[in-house]
């Protein structure tokens, strides 16, 4: 037991770093997975005094990792398993680009992350966490942030200790929050040093938006195809979170066999009762086996481009996202500029 | 693959091809490409459950830009025991493909190597996996694979140790 701690209602954080684990750990995250450096002393210091191994629960468990890629594609797939966000944290900027390209995919595919990395410290001399190796002036940037600018949902750089609880719950809530993302925070050793102003309490935990719903107009046209198509086929790819995609996945094709004769599901969301070559069974004028949903997409797209609606295909649950949400967000605009010319095209529409 | 499997594929699986048991059973990389994700995002899915059979099945590309060395730290220091197969063409196949679409009748197209896409020679990624302790082992012929496989699930389930299957594969220019 730390201090005569008995349970976590009875931990206090004293330092930035001890309010900022605490915080991770208060929006759910169960892993930090870090590549530490010389910016960690006041969070190995906290991880100490406050880890497991004191009191269960109180902060996530650190993972050493020795590579930033790994990282966070260690965090990218507990999320697609779990739907449950994790925390990455790397060495200042140095640390930060290497992890760059497993945000990127993080971005790219709606994947929540909480990134940090410290930040070399400010001062030079005077305040606990300043700065003490040559390496730490080599380390300085005008612009850390920019190095994930465009690929996380939000940023920010934290100035004083009590900011370790608030900024943390925060960005989680934007993490998760549809569409989802990685959002970066960088730590400077300084205030992650700090003791915490008396009477500090840490801050009610953010939730995350509501959902957003489709537009029902859009799903009137999307049902009325699903009742009169012939042989529909639901085109699956990165979908829903864990949880929901599930559901989505089961209960749609079992409907829409009912409905319909006949569905097939491709890619990820397979579904047992209802497979690609039965539907070749029910409708042998339909295209030939096609092995693997690139090749149907390819076909798809040929039948809109001459104009046969003899494959009425229904739906992709590539999710489109509302428009105009992250105009700082390059890439994920990117992908709604491309799923909304597909509806376009459809046969039908 | 069981009931409750989950592969994490790289330029790896044609899901045309599998018999899935159900939805999030097969995770394909993302549009994005930033290759070196599946062997970390099979052990990030390994970590959320110990019990699953969790399998990264990559290109041998993919795989050196995952860090194989941290990554095969990674698996053994958290016991993580992950089921790693590489198919090994010895080449970046996505590059030659899109130089031999764009230009088929190319000068590229008439070498037979096309340039900037050899990875030859290619170090023995099962020593690789040995050096932490993983159980690895080298598919050259496709009539091994099978027991390759069931030797593969026998030693994680058994061991609770990662394996690795360093799979010989052609190029191929369709997939």
């Amino acid at each position: 037991m730390a201090d005569g701690l008995n349970t976590v209602a009875d931990l206090r954080a004293e330092t930035g770093a001890e309010a900022l684990l605490m915080a991770l750990r208060a929006v759910g995250v169960d892993y930090l997975f870090a590549n530490a450096g010389t910016d960690f002393p006041p969070v190995i210091e906290g991880m100490a005094r406050l880890g497991p191994q004191a009191i269960p629960q109180s902060i996530p468990v650190p993972v050493t990792v020795p590579h930033e890629i790994a990282a966070v594609g260690m965090a990218h797939g507990f999320w697609l398993v779990t739907g449950r966000a994790q925390a990455v944290m790397v060495h200042v900027n140095v640390g930060l680009a290497n992890a760059v390209m497993g945000v990127i995919n993080a971005a790219s595919d709606d994947v929540p992350v909480l990134v940090l990395s410290g930040r070399t410290p400010i001062t030079e001399t005077g305040r606990v966490g300043a700065r003490a190796t040559p390496i730490q002036y080599g380390q300085e940037m005008y612009d850390q942030t920019s190095l994930v600018r465009d690929v996380v949902k939000f940023s920010y750089e934290m100035r004083f200790p009590e900011q370790g609880d608030t900024v943390v719950k925060r960005a989680a809530a934007l993490a998760v929050s549809a569409p989802a993302g990685p959002v970066y925070i960088s730590l400077p050793r300084e205030p992650l040093s700090d003791i915490l102003p008396a009477g500090f309490a840490p801050a009610p935990v953010a939730p995350p938006a509501t959902l957003t719903q489709p537009d029902p107009a859009a799903i009137t046209t999307l049902a009325g195809w699903l009742a009169g198509a012939r042989m529909p086929v639901v085109l699956c790819q990165r979908c829903m979170p864990p949880v929901r995609r599930r559901a989505s996945c089961i209960s749609l094709p079992t409907r829409c066999s009912a409905a319909c004769r006949c569905a097939a599901i491709a890619a990820i969301c397979p579904s047992p009762p209802i497979r690609w070559r039965r539907c070749r069974r029910w409708n042998p004028s339909s295209p030939p086996h096609i092995p693997t949903a690139r090749r149907m997409w390819r076909k798809r797209r040929m039948d809109a481009a001459t104009a046969l609606p003899f494959w009425p295909l229904v739906a992709t649950a590539r999710r489109c996202r509302p428009h105009g949400f992250r105009l700082a967000y390059p890439t994920s605009w990117m992908t709604n500029r491309w799923c909304s010319a597909n509806w376009g095209c459809w046969p039908g529409s | 693959m069981d009931d409750q499997s989950v592969v994490f594929s790289e330029l790896g699986l044609l899901a045309g091809f599998m018999n899935l048991s159900g939805p999030n059973r097969l995770f394909n990389n993302v549009h994005a490409g930033g290759l070196g994700w599946a062997f970390p995002a099979a052990l990030g899915a390994q970590l959320a459950d110990r019990d699953r059979l969790v399998i990264g099945c990559m290109g041998d590309g993919s795989y050196m830009f995952a860090n194989p060395v941290a990554c095969h730290q990674i698996a053994e220091a958290l016991g993580l025991p992950v089921l790693i197969i590489v198919k090994n063409n010895a080449m970046w196949n996505a590059v030659r493909r899109s130089v031999l679409r764009d230009y088929p009748d190319g000068a590229a197209a008439r070498m037979n190597e096309v340039p900037l896409t050899s990875l030859a020679p290619l170090p023995d990624f099962a020593m690789i996996a040995r050096a932490s302790r993983a159980h690895a082992e080298r598919v050259e012929r496709g009539t091994d694979l099978p027991a390759a496989l069931a030797r593969a699930v026998r030693v994680i389930r058994d061991e609770r140790r990662h394996v690795l299957l360093d799979v010989v594969v052609a190029a191929t220019d369709s997939h």
